[in-house]
């Protein structure tokens, strides 16, 4: 490592500051951990040489303040910022004030991050160095006409999206023309909302194509490779779920997508890892977008190229040559990645956040769990609801799909609902056994998915709070040992009282406690804790049935909150901007 | 009573299990194995499901 790099500040929480972390504890480098008021217990605070308070939950008064942060980096003796990804990890602002404080940027420059982050502007560079892109306009669209001649232009179905937008934020999609002025203006609503910036321009939508994206590594020399495919295919939300490498396309189509990604990459002078994201459609590739930071996803390249990327994007940051070229690089087995979030698949994947009262890994061979949770961690409502990356490794696909089954059998969080169950099936589901699966595949799966098909709680978990029901107990039959989850008991075997009639177990809370509460007929309840963004009803205000009458954001998705039933709006309980907790009312309807 | 079992059984062993359960939801689910009061020995207990009287050892205990 250069001498250059001594003391690192790690700008971001969860499971990326860890992950940056541990590969500065391997090269030596000292440890600043920042964190907001929501995260003092946090792992990478704990981890850290050193810890920092930023301020309140709220990431915008921490994880977001850029002038905190630097002064912190200053403060704590750092000479080194990592973004991780999320937050500031794509702000060229953000990229230039830690240069212009004397510290350095471990990422690309500034002047890359501008240009890939203007989806406009990296569309026409992509363009100028002969990179394919989807059919569809460079230019900011400005009025719902531009958007219907762009529609007749590029054909249906089209895609409206924020200029400055991503991760599916500000991404709309018209099938017909009928759809465009609402596609239009909700673009630009998401846009503003999420990016300050209302801007969106238009392209072809194509229909479950294979969302294949390539892992590049540049140093400030001129040096470019890339470390392989992935296909990133199973996304919700546009929110990836399920990515794995390498990706089954023919020779061909990736021999030109990896010219074209370094091309890509060497056009815009590109010095540190980033991602060049395209969409496969038959034998041909279209560029979506550059990602100019540290992926989530980039754990299952380095399973397979034995490459450490973090390490690989410190030296190059600060100023080391890559030292190997392309032929050096080999990719060796297969390796899968999922993400485990607080979130409950069997509602709709509402965002959970809570307490995790049980917590216990996977191991052995090919497993590799980057997580920032434990036993008695909180996963707060302010941030994403990931808690851990459960990735394996294994010489063949298949092995590496068996191997993920059975990981995902050994992981056990409790307190929380997880995506943990969702995963496992959508393993199994028939076109991802034979990876002919798409970017629509995984809505289709979530479709049709219920807890009764797969959806079970595994066995080792406890029993649900203040339900009887679901209790696990030993059982020895002849000295073998079985676990028995009850899931139903027939009348009058009640736990809770033994056959004398004393209480035989603690009492159990009353189910209430947990904050179920159904509507009452009038009131139109937020599922989920959050902050009010939309809100489309006022008092004495006629509503119809479906009609969506707030928006809440709660774990960085936007959630609408629709009338259960037709009426006048007799009171509403809550403004624009702010908190409403789970189950609490939005509106009552006369 | 529906249930679900961590690993595969034998008809007479799951036999076994729902006994036991049973007995144990009774006289109440205790935190130590324990096995079920006399009046739930498992002799001469059927199930429609199972041609076999239940017979050998068991016990049940929630874990902690």
């Amino acid at each position: 490592m250069a001498a250059a790099l001594k003391r690192l500040l790690v700008a971001n929480r969860g499971e990326i500051a860890l992950r940056v972390m541990r590969t500065a504890r391997e090269l030596g480098l000292e440890t600043v951990a920042v964190y907001s008021e929501a995260d003092r217990d946090a792992l990478h605070v704990r981890y850290a040489d050193e810890a920092y308070l930023l301020g309140p939950a709220a990431p915008a008064q921490s994880y977001l303040d850029i002038e905190k942060l630097i002064d912190t980096a200053l403060r704590a003796g750092a000479d080194a910022v990592h973004p991780g990804y999320g937050f500031l990890a794509e702000n060229a602002h953000f990229a230039r004030a830690v240069g212009e404080a004397g510290l350095i940027w471990i990422g690309p420059h500034a002047g890359a991050i501008e240009t890939m982050g203007d989806k406009v502007r990296a569309r026409k560079a992509m363009i100028a160095a002969g990179v394919p892109v989807v059919p569809g306009g460079t230019e900011p669209l400005g009025s719902v006409a531009e958007a219907l001649e762009a529609a007749r232009e590029f054909g249906l179905p089209l895609a409206l999206k924020a200029s400055g937008g991503g991760g599916g934020k500000g991404l709309k999609v018209a099938r017909s023309l009928d759809e465009v002025e609402g596609a239009f203006s909700t673009a630009q609503r998401e846009a503003q909302a999420y990016f300050k910036n209302p801007s969106v321009y238009a392209e072809r939508y194509l229909e479950n194509p294979k969302h294949v994206e390539l892992q590049i590594l540049a140093d400030k020399h001129g040096n470019v490779v890339h470390v392989g495919e992935r296909d990133c295919s199973l996304q919700r939300r546009h929110q990836k779920l399920y990515e794995e490498t390498p990706v089954l396309l023919a020779d061909d189509v990736l021999g030109r997508l990896r010219e074209a990604g370094i091309r890509a990459a060497k056009a815009i002078a590109y010095d540190s890892v980033g991602t060049i994201e395209t969409l496969v459609s038959g034998g041909d590739f279209f560029f979506l977008e550059m990602n100019t930071r540290i992926q989530v996803e980039h754990t299952i390249s380095e399973m397979t190229s034995g490459l450490d990327l973090i390490r690989e994007q410190l030296r190059v940051a600060a100023g080391e040559r890559l030292g190997f070229v392309q032929c050096d690089l080999s990719f060796r087995g297969h390796a899968i990645e999922v993400r485990v979030n607080a979130e409950d698949p069997a509602q709709n994947f509402r965002p959970a956040p809570g307490k995790i009262d049980r917590y216990r890994e996977p191991g052995g061979l090919g497993v590799r769990v980057d997580a920032a949770a434990a036993l008695g961690s909180v996963i707060p409502p302010d941030y994403d609801s990931m808690i851990a990356k459960l990735i394996v490794w294994a010489p063949t696909r298949d092995q590496a799909r068996a191997r993920l089954r059975r990981a995902i059998d050994e992981y056990e969080i409790g307190g929380v609902p997880t995506t943990l169950p969702f995963l496992r099936s959508l393993n199994d589901f028939e076109p991802v056994a034979a990876g002919t699966y798409g970017t629509a595949s995984l809505e289709t799966f979530a479709a049709v998915w219920g807890p009764s098909n797969g959806a079970e709680p595994a066995l080792g978990e406890p029993p649900e709070p203040g339900t009887a029901p679901g209790e696990v107990l030993r059982v020895e039959v002849n000295d073998k040992l079985f676990f028995v989850r009850l899931i139903d008991r027939p009348k009058g075997l009640d736990a809770s009282r033994g056959g004398d009639g004393r209480p035989a177990v603690a009492p159990k809370p009353p189910a209430l406690a947990r904050g179920r509460r159904a509507a009452t007929g009038n009131d139109i309840l937020s599922p989920m804790h959050g902050v009010v963004v939309e809100l489309d009803a006022g008092e004495g205000t006629e509503v119809g049935e479906g009609q969506v009458v707030a928006v809440i954001e709660a774990m960085k998705m936007m959630n609408e909150i629709r009338a259960h039933r037709a009426g006048r709006v007799a009171k509403v309980h809550v403004r624009k901007g702010a908190q409403v907790e789970a189950h609490g009312p939005i509106l009552t309807l006369e | 009573m529906k249930l679900a079992l961590d690993r595969a059984t034998t008809c007479e062993e799951l036999a076994a299990i729902v006994v036991a359960l049973d007995a144990v939801l009774r006289s109440g689910i205790p935190d130590e194995p324990r096995q079920a009061p006399s009046r739930w020995r498992l002799e001469g207990r059927r199930f429609d499901a199972f041609d076999e009287p239940v017979r050998g050892r068991w016990q049940a205990w929630q874990p902690r």
